[in-house]
């Protein structure tokens, strides 16, 4: 597999995934509002 | 034509999961008492609800079918318009959703004409008009796009009982029709959460069996890498039987000559012949006709030139298939398959970023997405929404692409395939029946789950936009819940009646109306938000400039350049919206409903 392909196929989703991780940690949904 | 017969237990998956849905649909029905819950839920809706609704109403059948089509025919560069369709998922749900809700809240609009009406100073029946017009032209494209798809699958399926494409597309209807008639808003989002569940697990399931029934992802890169240098061209078209059929051309010695691997044998005369049931122009001018081998008598003579990229075109008069049926071409080009950067048959691989950027511009203006959050209860829930739908969309665009590159694996020697089968192909070959049953009710919910929610959307824009707003109607709240019913139904029948006359590439379908409402809505959602000085003929000619610049530039422009007609139009849209802004008076109420 070349390293585009890794990186498109697999490094890029896991990052989007991280995206959202950590702007749930940064930003918590908290309490009913 | 392809065969596939379906098990026992295959169908009791299939109709069982249909049953399932219109049973939701019917028991959300009891919660429906005025419009606002028709439409929008009585605002009450929950993160899951809302995170995964929107994701399933905003990839349609497109995803499932359409999507894994595209890695089947381009291989890996299809990564591309992933990439572009999640930068629109970022964007929606960091940059629209959170304002968007609140505004709705201050306004208490229900729909988003309401909403942009409301939030450039109060009454103005040229917006609602304006926005109606385009917004009910794209919907019943679209909708009737989806039903497209529900024929195409049934069609898939159940063609061994005699069923056809014109069945699929009614029972797809009947079915979408019944519950959202029944139940509004929530019957379409909690139907959507089951079925944006469902369709992820599929798009997840399929490729994975798939994948590891090659070998794991590094043989299947192998194996399209080693697949040998053949071009295929392949016309599929209707026939007048109505049955769907294929004629494979196969690159030899320099010229495209029939396959002999076709499992329909076709031949091809070079003299007009009167069995024909099709005649092809080809680049040197010349013409062939396509005969039926039983009828046709003496072979022609082979090969001839039918250069890579040819266009291919039915010329008025010279065919016996039906008039407007459609001939659609398509070049294979196996040797470049795992080619990120690939440059033939048109399709640079910034062309495909472009493209899937261009689709990415567009969800902050699909109506049918973005009313998720209007009816969405709290910020608190927007939160939660955002990382639900992020993983949802990561798992359902990857899924599609690998799902689209496993099936072009699998079937290296087979080419036979409708792209737009890939899907169901490789869920035929690789899942056990009862499971092969409920990821093809995947590909229906993918359909469904759109349908549904655009069909309410042009409901609503029929009964609360036109009929209450613009023409002062005054029902009683049992009354417009009735006639918002009523319009579902109409909409639905016709759209109905529009899938059941063609049979066009989805894909084509879907892109053409998302560009139109990407590019009247996308710009004036995005401004509404973000821009005080915005004024009322500013929205106005941004939206008719962003339609119109779809419209025109897929008709007359792209043809010759190729770029997806959204990027135009949303760019154009945008630039009018803001010049009239600011050549016009300034807003009174300047952005008063801007909450950040």
């Amino acid at each position: 597999m070349s390293a585009g392909i890794i990186f498109w196929y697999l490094v890029f989703p896991l990052g989007l995934l991280a995206v959202a991780v950590v702007a749930h940690i940064a930003d918590p949904p908290g309490k009913e509002d | 034509m392809e065969t596939f017969t379906p098990s026992v237990s295959f169908l009791v998956a299939f109709a069982g999961y249909m049953l399932f849905v219109l049973m939701v649909g019917f028991y959300a029905a009891r919660f429906n008492r005025d419009i606002k819950d028709f439409y929008v839920g009585g605002r009450q809706v929950g993160s899951w609800v809302t995170a995964i609704s929107a994701s399933a109403s905003s990839e349609s059948g497109w995803l499932v079918l359409g999507l894994s089509g595209l890695a089947f025919v381009e291989g890996v560069s299809a990564v591309w318009v992933v990439v572009g369709c999640l930068g629109g998922y970022l964007i929606n749900w960091f940059l629209v959703a959170k304002r968007l809700r609140r505004m709705a809240v201050r306004y208490d609009a229900l729909t988003l004409p309401d909403l942009l009406e409301a939030r450039t100073g109060g009454h103005s029946s040229t917006i609602r008009v304006v926005a109606m017009v385009i917004i009910f032209t794209s919907m019943m494209a679209y909708v009737g796009a989806q039903l497209i798809a529900a024929g195409k699958t049934f069609e898939f399926t159940l063609s061994s009982f005699g069923v056809d494409y014109r069945w699929g597309v009614l029972l797809g209807a009947l079915i979408t029709i019944t519950y959202t008639t029944a139940g509004g808003y929530r019957a379409v989002a909690w139907t959507d959460l089951i079925q944006g569940l469902l369709m992820v697990i599929a798009l997840v399931v399929v490729p994975v069996v798939a994948i590891t029934s090659l070998g794991g992802p590094a043989r299947m890169f192998q194996i399209l890498r080693e697949e040998p240098a053949v071009d295929r061209a392949i016309l599929s078209y209707q026939a007048p039987s109505g049955a769907k059929r294929f004629l494979v051309f196969e690159q030899g010695g320099g010229y495209i000559v029939p396959s002999e691997k076709e499992d329909q044998p076709w031949l091809a005369s070079n003299t007009p012949a009167p069995g024909a049931l099709a005649r092809v122009n080809l680049l040197d001018g010349s013409r062939v006709d396509l005969v039926p081998i039983e009828t046709s008598g003496e072979p022609a003579a082979w090969p001839m030139v039918l250069t890579k990229g040819s266009p291919v075109t039915l010329p008025a008069g010279g065919t016996e298939v039906g008039a407007g049926d459609p001939l659609t071409y398509h070049l294979y080009s196996g040797h470049e398959l795992i080619d990120l950067k690939r440059r033939t048959s048109g399709l640079a691989w910034w062309f495909l970023l472009l493209h899937g950027l261009g689709i990415g511009l567009g969800y902050p203006g699909m109506p049918h997405v973005v009313n998720r959050f209007i009816a969405v209860r709290s910020d608190r829930r927007i939160k939660m929404g955002r990382f639900i739908a992020l993983f949802w969309g990561v798992f359902a665009y990857y899924g599609a692409v690998f799902t689209g590159l496993a099936a072009r694996a699998l079937v290296l020697r087979t080419p036979l395939i409708d792209p737009e089968h890939a899907f169901l192909r490789l869920n035929a070959m690789i899942m056990p029946a009862f499971l092969g049953g409920l990821m093809l009710s995947a590909a229906f919910a993918a359909m469904r789950s759109t349908a549904d929610s655009q069909l309410l959307v042009a409901a609503s824009g029929i009964t609360r936009d036109i009929y209450q707003k613009v023409l002062g109607g005054t029902l009683s709240r049992k009354g417009m819940l009735w006639l918002s019913r009523a319009a579902v139904l109409v909409l639905g029948l016709s759209a109905m009646l529009l899938a059941a006359g063609g049979t066009k590439r989805v894909f084509n379908f879907v892109l053409y109306a998302w560009a139109i409402l990407g590019g009247a809505f996308s710009p004036a959602v995005l401004l509404s938000l973000y821009w005080k000085r915005m004024t009322r003929p500013g929205l106005i000619w941004g939206m008719i400039v962003g339609a119109v610049t779809a419209v025109v530039w897929k008709e007359y422009i792209r043809p010759g350049f190729g770029l997806y007609e959204l990027v135009p139009a949303f760019f154009l849209g945008l630039m009018v919206n803001l010049l009239v802004s600011l050549a016009t008076n300034p807003p009174e109420d300047t952005g008063e409903g801007m909450v950040g």
